[in-house]
């Protein structure tokens, strides 16, 4: 069939199929390689295909030479059409997720479209061709054709409907999304359907067809726009440029089919046409395999080292993140050795902080460059770093003395590149690095991929040296937040060594009274008896003050020890009772009733530090003696007995400890202020420095891996809750 | 005979001063806090009252204060271990005799207590 020869409605049929021909396979082929592990891209290719196969075949059957191909055309122009409907409905299913609701539809979709597929090439399906109204060629219906046209309906309404109830109650980028789906397939839908009327002998031409193919300009638009099934395109250069590119090249094609009407070189030349464009991505796609596999070996480690430095900022212990820099850079560069050496201010000098080496080879290396070493020196001059061969071969070109001991100093750490590790302007560290096992020099983009390290590395050494502080730090203040409680303990506990003493005074100038009233005198058996009697009283209430004084001083000194810094099985009661054996310096202990509701037999042992521990129910009991003081001071209540009540439980693998008072209790505004350290409720500075309830915190949470909780009611109480690890063993 | 009240919470205070002074036909009685020491002073009426300014249950203050309402007169001397110029001046204001501060021996005592009474 002669292209020009067919009336325009035929020729507009015939164009905009194969646009939509080529528009869906290339957006369907688009979708899918975005993500082929997705299933929603996947059935989209589905649809796209169906699509393509249905526009192909149309494009096919109206340019085919004779009656028979136009007939095979029209029948897989069918084909394509039987699974337009539910590869679509398959398509929303997918994109909304409702395959639970929609499998068994979905099912008997496929099923009904395989089964029409096996009447496909029957007289059953389509009955022949023959001229209809505008057309030449039409398919003549057979008799399952009418449940075709249903089967068909039904799906395409029932996909468009679900996509529809979405669309309401969508919001935001979904809402457009599934809008722009939701136009262009509607017109896809109504504008095929408009091929149904000619079936009905009703005279419209099938127009609607012509303008199938918008569906594919709606769909993209909802994938660029609002990023439908997540695709991001991204409109670089090179894209833009090669979309141009090929809306260009099909001008000329054109061009010709028009001058030159329907001749030889169309194929060719069209051929020629698809070539060109996919050139360009064919010559991408080898040219990054291409790289891929020679810079293979390069690749492989620099993805190594990138990952190393990623995962170097995490590690806060110096040690461990030191020798986990040599050993990666041992096994991802395979070199024979690696060292690294750290600053030390206070030495001057740079100590070995790790090293990596062969088995074999356990030679002793340098543990120490001096400060002034023609090493370090170099190294702030330039703060590059250093290939020995380089070196070597300046030594023999300039023949300078500085240079030679440079090169001395490297040759004796058998070192072929050295980098400088340098935070802000002070070399932190140094690392040396042996020869490759390989042979190979090192390379201008290893120089350029450990430059990288270099920083990463500094970073990392910088934060881990900044954590070390720090813990000394908080050490510090652990300390100084004792001893400042101490110093409130003061009071109590020289008065308590005062009555010993004065005690010990009277007992004694009674004894001495009695001795001097009667050592003159004479004496009876039974009077001396008596005396006896009395001195032996005396010296009893002596020696038991002594006990009494000594069992004050031990607590204290206890209490003053910074402690063990192990982890041990610690008995929770007996911290309690050392808890409440000091906090009786600072507060009135006579003044609360102290209920312990729990069984000592049966409480859990918990993994911690006693001193620790003891700090943080010290400071639990303080708190509480001061929120029911004020409460009992400010709202004078009567019949008010202030009352603390401890309760061990145990809950899973952690021991839940609750301090529990009922005092003024904490106002909602001042909850969150609470454990920030320096703020306090207290009166006055003698009574709260403000770090109690921030240390509790750190000791437990951070200390003892547990977890800190208050719960308060402003004048009701408040709930001091803590959980801490049970020992295990 | 003469009455000597000890209010102090220490129990050998009460205990060794009582025997000391007990040699001396002085009548002692002790009390362990501000409650007993009222009742005491209304009952028997002791020539001079040593009075422990630090006591659990009520101050050495607040005893003088309850006393000085019903006995204007009565003689105290507040004992202390610590010198706190606050409980000095409160004390001074409420009338007291003097003050003597812990740690001391028996025999100072002793004199002080002879010396106020046989007044």
């Amino acid at each position: 069939m002669i292209f020009n020869e067919l009336r325009l409605i035929e020729k507009l049929y015939i164009i905009s199929s194969a646009i939509t021909s080529v528009g869906s396979i290339t957006l369907g082929l688009f979708v899918f390689l975005k993500n082929v592990k997705k299933n929603v891209n996947f059935v989209y290719l589905l649809t796209s295909l169906s699509v393509f196969v249905w526009s192909s075949a149309l494009v096919l059957c109206q340019l085919s030479p004779d009656i028979d191909q136009a007939l095979f055309w029209n029948r897989v122009l069918h084909f394509g059409s039987i699974f337009i409907p539910i590869t679509f409905f398959h398509f929303v299913v997918e994109l909304l997720g409702i395959y639970k609701q929609q499998g068994k539809v979905l099912k008997t979709g496929y099923c009904i479209a395989l089964l029409f597929c096996l009447f496909l090439f029957t007289n059953l399906f389509i009955n022949g061709l023959h001229a209809k109204y505008d057309f030449r060629i039409w398919p003549v219906p057979g008799k399952i054709y009418p449940f075709f046209m249903l089967y068909h309906n039904f799906y395409a309404t029932y996909s468009l409907w679900i996509v529809f109830l979405y669309f309401k109650k969508a919001k935001g980028i979904i809402r457009e999304q599934l809008k722009w789906i939701l136009i262009g397939v509607s017109i896809a839908f109504l504008g095929g359907g408009t091929n149904y009327l000619y079936f009905y002998n009703i005279p419209f031409p099938p127009i609607g067809n012509i303008f199938v193919f918008l569906y594919i300009v709606f769909l993209a638009y909802s994938i660029i726009k609002y990023r439908l099934m997540d695709i991001r395109v991204v409109f670089t250069k090179v894209g833009i440029f090669l979309t141009v590119y090929t809306l260009v090249l099909g001008f000329p094609i054109w061009l010709g089919f028009k001058l030159l009407g329907n001749g030889l070189w169309l194929m060719p030349v069209t051929f020629m046409g698809i070539l060109a464009t996919v050139g360009p991505f064919i010559y991408l796609f080898i040219q990054k395999k291409a790289e891929n596999r020679i810079l293979q070996e390069q690749h492989r480690y620099q993805a190594t080292l990138r990952q190393a430095s990623a995962g170097m900022g995490k590690i806060k212990d110096l040690k461990k993140l030191l020798n986990m820099i040599v050993y990666v850079l041992r096994s991802a560069v395979q070199i024979e050795h690696a060292l690294i050496y750290i600053h030390s201010k206070a030495q001057k000098k740079y100590i070995l902080g790790a090293s990596e080496m062969k088995s074999e080879q356990r030679t002793q290396f340098a543990e120490i460059i001096d400060d002034n070493s023609p090493l370090v020196s170099h190294f702030l001059e330039n703060k590059d770093s250093i290939v020995f061969e380089e070196i070597k071969q300046k030594v023999r070109d300039f023949k300078s003395d500085q240079l030679r001991q440079l090169e001395q100093v490297i040759a004796s750490l058998n070192g072929e590149l050295l980098l400088p590790i340098f935070t802000d302007q002070n070399l932190a560290a140094i690392i040396v690095m042996g020869k490759k096992e390989s042979g190979k020099p090192y390379s201008e983009d290893d120089l350029a991929v450990f430059g990288i390290l270099a920083n990463q590395t500094a970073l990392a050494i910088e934060n881990a040296q900044f954590y070390e502080d720090m813990q000394l730090t908080q050490q510090q203040l652990f300390q100084a937040e004792k001893m400042a409680t101490i110093g409130t303990m003061a009071d109590g506990l020289s008065h308590q060594i005062n009555n010993r003493f004065h005690a010990l005074g009277f007992i004694a100038g009674d004894a001495i009274d009695t001795i001097q009233m009667n050592k003159q005198k004479e004496l009876t058996q039974d009077k001396m008896k008596e005396i006896f009697v009395e001195l032996e009283r005396a010296f009893v209430r002596v020696q038991d003050n002594v006990v009494q004084g000594g069992e004050v001083v031990q607590g204290l000194l206890r209490y003053t020890r910074k402690g063990e810094s192990g982890f041990v099985p610690v008995d929770v009661d007996a911290v309690l009772k050392a808890a409440i054996e000091m906090v009786q310096f600072k507060i009135k202990i006579h003044e609360l009733k102290i209920i312990r509701d729990y069984d000592v037999a049966t409480i859990p042992k918990v993994k911690g530090n006693f001193t620790q521990l003891q700090e943080v129910f010290f400071n639990l009991i303080d708190n509480g003696y001061d929120a029911m003081m004020q409460r009992l001071n400010e709202k004078k209540e009567a019949g008010y007995q202030p009352t603390l009540t401890v309760r061990i439980s145990k809950e899973d693998s952690y021991a839940q400890i609750i301090f529990e008072d009922n005092g003024i209790g904490v106002k909602d505004d001042d909850m969150h202020k609470l454990f920030t350290p320096f703020f306090t409720t207290k009166l006055s500075s003698k009574k709260g420095t403000g770090l109690g309830l921030y240390v509790i915190k750190k000791i437990v949470e951070d200390n003892h891996t547990g977890e800190v909780q208050m719960v308060s009611k402003y004048m009701h109480g408040t709930q001091m809750k803590l959980r801490l690890p049970i020992a295990i063993g | 005979m003469a009455k000597l009240l000890i209010v102090d919470d220490e129990s050998d205070i009460r205990e060794f001063a009582r025997n000391f002074f007990k040699k001396r036909q002085i009548d002692v009685f002790v009390a362990s806090g501000g409650r007993q020491a009222l009742e005491i002073i209304t009952n028997e009426k002791p020539g001079l009252v040593l009075l422990d300014v630090r006591m659990e249950e009520m101050t050495g203050i607040e005893v003088l204060q309850e006393v000085r309402k019903s006995n204007p007169s009565i003689k105290v001397i507040m004992v202390s271990g610590v010198e706190d110029q606050e409980t000095i001046n409160q004390a001074n204001a409420l009338g007291v005799i003097g003050y003597i501060h812990k740690p001391f021996i028996l025999e100072e005592l002793e004199k002080i207590v002879l010396a106020h009474l046989s007044n």
